[in-house]
């Protein structure tokens, strides 16, 4: 397990590379960026003469791999560069906004395990039944339904109906943790719409699988309450497949967050990634996503160690 | 070595069991927090936290905290105190004045003090840190500075060698620092002194009839000299070092809160927007609102004050007949400029084509609901110096005929036309628009570019254009340099972005360029007010003659202001040009 976890490990640098290099490139082929679009209005001599020394004092005029390697060398030693758009130091600001989106991830990814499994083991355990049939329309509409729509109606229709609106200014965990939670509640259950409705899926299917199986009916035959046979037998046994899909469920989540944070005015790394890839601020945008990046790396590794406690026999 | 309590936990072997129960004892926690987070929010809706030393900030002047706690106002007069509360969609980059001016004016405004403010309305210079504008010749403009002006950072006095080193700085700043901060802004100033403690003298490199209007923008916040030396890079990028009526308190990617500056000095011969004492409200929270649909239910919740950018009519009209708010039909501040690149239009039988092919009443109908105006080149929100009507729709004639013919017998060799625009619903709309006029009256395929701003901004300066045709929607702002003539200037905007600059390779485009330069520069230095008239109608004529370097296509009839009705003096009339909401002291919240 130990040498499994290494190895994982020793990938990780490797896949972040690939990611980074790939990254950096397409944000090389965008036209412009922050440092040159940013500046006042001059005349075309001063212009080209504004755009030389932006370009010299941020590097920009070096060849891509000089400019890559330069920030990757930078990057390992956790120093992000400057931000191109207002010349603040990136990794404080990446340092900052990291909780903010890990809560709303976290929050978001409880409440799918709370309303999504639930909801597929009730649809599992009565197949074909009034309850299991709505639930199927809600868990498809759940899905069908875009998260920034979800969040927009969230938003809109109770400021118009109520004059009553759950947005209010952002005040950090640390600081304030009702509050906070008050705040982040609302998009992560909007974040969590979706994922749960997904998750109650794959539930519901991987139980109906298991509940047919031999070892459930012997489990049946020799007297074992209903409710322990579906807990400790077939739920068990689907839940490889439900920590799979809410592992890769966290992904959609990140990415989701970008969206989520931007409507509810939530300062977070989402929030930051849509600010600097709109202004074409690099640097910014480059640690932001590689955070990102990092971050799905480890929680797919958490998944796969999660394997092996529920099901013994997993082994690596 | 003794292992210590948590190497030993960390060691011990978990069970299965113990894994589940604790996933199940983790899903109760987050059923606990739901409950939490579906609370009441009766404690929202209460007046934000008071600052830190409420009685410090509350007796920024003694007179303020007299009128507020001795003598309370009637419902509908002045009211001391409250919370004005606004948005905005994008953190600040800076709020160094001279440096940095998008996304900050609400705290540069208001944490720094200005000499004074220009009230476009009512064409009336007002008064803050100076006292008056004398202008003893025409390249000379003196400020008498107003004495026991103190900054936040020490409580040092504000002196005529601040106001000196600050704008001193302009050129530096943008040759080495990428200021935000346009030329045409301060390009007219040659040496700022001190004559004195607290003159301020300006000698202007020749003549400039717009340097009083264009001195009171807020990048001419004073900063304090001393701070600034202190500086390593030479900005207050960071910094609060100016000597306004507010400080800031926070400020962060949530959002901005200033609260009063507690010895903010006396206006002694107070005017309108300037009170004697200190502002009427006593603090300004500004949020970070990105999304526009968010914005607008944060507006409807009563969450903000005000909400800028109203579209159109319709948007106006969600507003209105709700006595929560203030809805106001204003002057139309809108401007939409349809540019060429020149170097690819230097016949002029081929521009005549293009605006031959655009139905320009058509465009009214359809994009204004039959409610808009033709512009020209000095816009319609500023009437006084504005083309009439008739003049303006001589030169903007719809015949598609015409358009083909012209085209054809120009020769120009543009299959596609692409029109490139941002994703600003303003410009997008016209573009498609645009292209399909193109498409079935010139004949030509057309397909409209839309980017977000910054690819967008980058697209007009390369040095090669993409696209043939670029509209730009934009307010238009106090002077007719700025932003109206800006987009025609060879020196700014149209010589890097619309290729019309003197540099260009074709004779005749160039001799436009010149002409256009001269007779911009001339009406520019000409401080008669009569003549200068004469002189900007004699360029404006001949922008709509020659059609350089594009076409100023018609506007919205009116613009459309909305705010709660809780503010009290809210200045309707200037908030969309000039931005003199946030420097209005004379504001006031209700409740």
């Amino acid at each position: 397990m130990q040498a499994y976890i290494a190895r994982r490990l020793i990938a990780v640098p490797f896949m972040l590379f690939g990611m980074s290099l790939l990254l950096f490139w397409l944000l090389f082929l965008r036209p412009g960026n922050a440092a040159l679009t940013g500046f006042g209005l001059v005349s075309p001599d001063q212009n080209q003469q504004a755009i030389a020394s932006l370009e010299e004092e941020f590097g920009l005029d070096r060849p891509f791999f000089v400019q890559y390697g330069d920030w990757a060398w930078n990057a390992l030693q956790g120093d992000f560069g400057i931000s191109l758009k207002n010349r603040r130091p990136v990794t404080p600001e990446i340092r900052s906004r990291l909780p903010v989106t890990a809560e709303l991830g976290l929050l978001t990814v409880l409440l799918t395990a709370m309303i999504g499994i639930p909801v597929g083991i009730i649809s599992a355990i009565r197949p074909g039944t009034f309850l299991d049939g709505f639930l199927r329309i809600v868990t498809i509409s759940g899905i069908s339904v875009p998260n920034f729509w979800v969040a927009t109606l969230v938003i809109t229709l109770p400021a118009l109906w109520w004059a009553w609106t759950p947005l209010w200014e952002y005040v950090r965990f640390e600081d304030d943790p009702l509050n906070n939670l008050k705040i982040v509640i609302w998009p992560a259950v909007t974040l969590a719409i979706a994922t749960a409705a997904y998750v109650a899926r794959i539930v519901r299917s991987s139980m109906l699988e298991t509940l047919y199986s031999d070892f459930v009916r012997t489990a049946r035959a020799k007297g074992l309450r209903e409710r322990a046979v579906v807990l400790r037998h077939v739920f068990r046994s689907s839940m490889i497949a439900v920590i799979t899909v809410i592992g890769i469920q966290l992904g959609a989540v990140l990415g989701g967050s970008v969206i989520a944070e931007q409507i509810f005015g939530i300062p977070g790394l989402g929030l930051l990634v849509f600010e600097s890839v709109v202004s074409i601020d690099y640097t910014v945008a480059l640690a932001a996503i590689m955070v990102f990046a990092f971050m799905f790396t480890l929680v797919n590794l958490a998944v796969d160690v999660i394997y092996t406690f529920v099901d013994p026999r997993i082994r690596y | 070595m003794r292992e210590s309590y948590w190497g030993r936990y960390w060691r011990r072997r978990r069970s299965r069991r113990s894994f589940l129960i604790g996933g199940a004892a983790l899903a109760a926690g987050s059923a606990g927090l739901m409950a939490v987070g579906c609370g009441d929010d009766d404690d929202d809706d209460a007046e934000p936290a008071e600052p830190d030393e409420p009685a410090e900030t509350a007796t920024a002047a003694p007179e303020e905290t007299a009128r507020a706690t001795e003598a309370p106002a009637p419902a509908d007069g002045p009211m001391p105190g409250g919370v004005f509360r606004q948005h905005k969609t994008q953190v600040d980059d800076g709020i160094d004045p001279g440096l940095k001016v998008i996304n900050n004016n609400e705290i540069l405004a208001r944490i720094y003090n200005h000499t004074h403010l220009y009230k476009v309305s009512t064409n009336e210079f007002l008064f803050d840190a100076a006292t008056a504008m004398e202008q003893p010749d025409n390249t000379t403009i003196i400020f008498p500075l107003r004495p026991g002006m103190t900054f936040h950072h020490d409580g040092s006095p504000v002196t005529a060698e601040d106001v000196a080193s600050t704008w001193s700085r302009f050129p530096s700043l943008l040759a080495d620092q990428g200021s935000q901060v346009n030329e045409a802004n301060w390009g007219f100033m040659d040496t700022i002194t001190a004559a004195d403690e607290l003159t301020a003298q300006v000698a202007l490199k020749a003549p400039a009839a717009s340097a009083p209007v264009l001195m009171a923008a807020t990048s001419y916040g004073i900063v304090s000299r001393t701070l600034l030396e202190q500086q390593a890079n030479g900005n207050v990028q960071e910094l609060d070092a100016g000597a306004g009526p507010y400080v800031i308190e926070q400020r962060d990617a949530a959002g901005v809160a200033l609260a009063r500056y507690p010895d903010y000095y006396a206006h002694e011969n107070p005017s309108t927007h300037f009170l004697e004492g200190a502002p009427y409200i006593d603090r300004h929270e500004t949020r970070i609102i990105v999304d526009r649909a968010a914005a607008k239910a944060a507006f409807l919740a009563e969450d903000i004050d005000y909400i800028p950018g109203i579209a159109d009519r319709i948007e106006f009209e969600e507003f209105t007949g709700d006595d929560r708010f203030v809805s106001k039909e204003v002057a139309s501040t809108e401007a939409r400029f349809l540019a060429y690149d020149n170097i690819k239009f230097v016949d002029k039988r081929a521009r005549e084509a293009v605006s031959y092919a655009i139905d320009y009443d058509a465009m009214i109908a359809t994009l204004y609901a039959g409610d808009g105006v033709y512009d020209g080149p000095v816009g319609q929100a500023l009437p006084g110096f504005a083309l009439d009507q008739e003049t303006l729709k001589s030169y903007r004639v719809f015949d598609p005929q015409k358009a083909r013919q012209l085209w054809e017998a120009s020769g120009v060799e543009i299959e596609n036309i692409r029109i490139e625009t941002s994703i600003d619903p303003r410009g997008s709309t016209l573009a498609e628009f645009l292209a399909r006029q193109m498409e079935e009256n010139l004949g030509v395929a057309s397909e409209p570019l839309i980017h977000d701003v910054t690819t967008y901004v980058a697209r007009a300066r390369e040095p090669i254009k993409q696209w043939e045709l670029f509209v730009v929607p934009y307010n238009a702002s106090t002077t007719p340099e700025i932003y109206n003539m800006t987009m025609m200037n060879p020196d700014a905007f149209a010589g890097v972005s619309w290729s019309f600059g003197v540099d260009q390779p074709d004779a005749s485009l160039v001799a436009n360029a010149q002409k256009l330069i001269d007779l911009t520069a001339a009406q520019a230095q000409e401080v008669d007010p009569d003549l200068r008239l004469e002189l900007m109608r004699e360029m404006q004529l001949f922008a709509l003659e020659e059609l350089v370097p594009g076409i100023n296509l018609p506007v919205p009839g009116h613009s459309w202001v909305v705010y709660n009705a809780r503010m009290g003096n809210f200045p309707e009339n200037d908030v969309l040009l000039g931005g003199l909401l946030n420097r209005t002291h004379d504001m006031w919240v209700k409740s």
